[in-house]
């Protein structure tokens, strides 16, 4: 089926983070060359705190029913870990789905993804991404970045926001 | 011991006080005292900045 102009190159969980930060800083479209799998707890979520993002276009938000098979894994981690009911309904779903990779911008829920062999990335991934997927031209990408203390609910440090900033600039010359 | 005045929202509160209310915290400030720990234990600058150098990698050279 003949779904994008652009081919979708792989299967995304969403957690609710990086859907509000990218919305926040104007960048959810970043997202639109994956398949976004979003579990029905992050879309109450993400509907609470910022119910503007799912009515962007651009990107086709799949509300996903996570399956009733018993992830005991998932359920031991999310204690262990204290995940949340999104969180742990992104890493049920990425079981479900092999391959797929979680966004979160969460450091326990990462921790988690990896314990079970999750691949996971965050917002500051997706950005760099872009210029690599020829999104956004380098430039930008520095200028979101460094909107993200004023723009956005993201909490990264600044001296390392800094260091990513310089690493942008130092590969593509600017 | 340092001493710090937060506000919880009600319904957080009102989870709290079950814990406590139940006898598995003698009181909230154990509750919050654990819930703390174990955030800290899990949110560790090192590790935070361990999952950002990835992203920065995968960003920038990733195959996908």
């Amino acid at each position: 089926m003949e779904k994008t102009e652009q081919a979708l190159i792989g299967r995304l969980v969403l957690d609710a983070g990086p859907i509000i930060h990218l919305d926040e800083i104007g960048c959810l479209n970043l997202l639109s060359d994956f398949e976004p799998l979003v579990p029905e707890s992050v879309w109450k979520e993400v509907e609470h705190h910022r119910p503007s993002a799912f009515k962007k276009t651009g990107v086709s938000f799949i509300k996903t029913t996570v399956g009733t098979e018993k992830a005991e894994r998932v359920h031991i981690l999310s204690h262990a870990f204290n995940l949340d009911a999104g969180e742990k309904e992104a890493l049920s779903l990425c079981i479900q789905h092999p391959g797929s990779i979680l966004l979160t911008d969460d450091t326990a829920a990462r921790l988690a993804a990896k314990s079970l062999n999750i691949r996971s990335h965050g917002t500051i991934g997706i950005l760099l991404r872009a210029i690599r997927r020829n999104q956004l031209k380098p430039i930008e990408v520095i200028r979101f970045l460094e909107q993200i203390p004023s723009t956005s609910t993201l909490f990264i440090k600044k001296s390392f926001l800094n260091e990513i900033i310089d690493v942008v600039k130092k590969e593509h010359s600017l | 011991m340092k001493t710090l005045n937060a506000e919880l929202p009600d319904k957080l509160y009102e989870q709290v006080k079950t814990l406590v209310e139940g006898g598995w915290f003698s009181n909230e400030g154990d509750v919050i005292n654990e819930a703390l720990r174990r955030y800290l234990e899990t949110h560790k600058p090192e590790l935070m900045e361990h999952f950002l150098k990835e992203d920065v990698e995968w960003g920038l050279h990733g195959k996908d």
